[in-house]
């Protein structure tokens, strides 16, 4: 009882520093993928296991992080506030060619990331050729072309 | 807004308003993880710092060095220095159930000679060669509740010292 208590409580403060670290603290994964890869393999870690090493502290500590993976998820489906607060909005940092500051400030994103993803996936050349560019939820930029 | 309607177009759902939210929640949660480690290294939650104290008994016989904050299942100690020592060859301790009962107590330096139990708590007996020396005796524990740990050391003949620990889970 007290073990899947402690990982619980474990799992919401993970949860939480990660979701407010900002989206460029993570790239490629979402968060709630970042933090359940994380805390699954930490799951023999001494604080969230205490003295108890068993096998079967183990499984229900991974059983736990499970269904609330599921259960986020559900939740996610269901409502679309729960789905914004946990894994955060897309936002445009880029808008026909123009960046905009105020946005990408805000998200920590530097005008060179933005060319440095367009060259990447288009083989851009500079920021007029850029239709948008999207801060994904998860932290990724994502470009659309301007249409020649 | 034309460009609000292209977003639809894009089908990218943005929502300025939750973000600039989001952002409020962020910079509150840097300045409370700020906070946080700030007060780690102080040592408010032990291991250092403004953790570590002393606690002398009214009477002036004996002197706790100890950590105020301690953390659930970790190694920690406490200092007994017997500042007025006993003129004779023993030396007796008696140490509150509230303590004994919430701590796995690991070791005690010097080992006592016998222990046992008494209707105040566990009864520790020392072998001391009396001399111009302060006697320290040195209890290595493990804290096994979270919350608050009251403990009292008693002294036959002395005031007992009662301190107050906290443990963090």
């Amino acid at each position: 009882m007290e073990q899947l208590v402690r990982a619980l409580v474990i799992y919401i403060f993970v949860i939480l520093v990660f979701r407010l670290s900002g989206k460029r603290a993570l790239q490629q994964l979402t968060i709630i993928d970042f933090v359940l890869l994380l805390i699954i393999s930490e799951a023999t870690n001494q604080g969230m296991l205490d003295d108890d090493h068993s096998i079967t502290n183990a499984f229900l500590i991974i059983a736990l992080y499970v269904m609330l993976d599921v259960l986020i998820s559900r939740l996610e489906l269901r409502s679309k506030v729960f789905n914004k607060i946990m894994d955060n909005v897309p936002e445009i940092i880029v808008e026909h060619g123009v960046p905009v500051k105020k946005i990408m400030r805000r998200a920590r994103v530097k005008e060179e990331d933005v060319l440095e993803k367009a060259r990447e996936l288009h083989g851009l050349e500079n920021m007029s050729q850029i239709k948008y560019a999207i801060l994904e939820s998860n932290g990724e930029i994502n470009i659309i072309p301007e249409e020649k | 807004m034309a460009a609000s309607n292209e977003h639809v177009r894009l089908e990218v759902e943005t929502d300025e308003k939750f973000s600039h939210r989001n952002s409020v929640a962020e910079r509150i949660m840097w300045v409370v993880l700020t906070l946080f480690i700030l007060a780690g290294f102080a040592g408010f939650f032990g291991k250092g710092g403004i953790s570590n104290t002393k606690q002398e008994s009214g009477d002036g016989a004996m002197l706790i060095d100890y950590e105020r904050y301690l953390r659930y299942n970790t190694a920690t100690e406490l200092k007994l220095s017997l500042l007025k020592p006993p003129a004779n060859d023993t030396l007796k301790l008696i140490i509150s159930d509230g303590f004994i009962d919430k701590v796995l107590l690991e070791s005690i330096m010097p080992q006592p000679l016998e222990s046992g139990m008494t209707p105040l708590g566990q009864l520790y007996v020392f072998h001391h060669k009396p001399g111009n020396y302060i006697p320290v005796i040195t209890f290595h524990f493990r804290p096994e509740h979270d919350g608050t740990l009251r403990s009292t050391i008693a002294m036959p003949g002395a005031e007992p010292l009662s301190i107050s620990q906290f443990v963090y889970p």
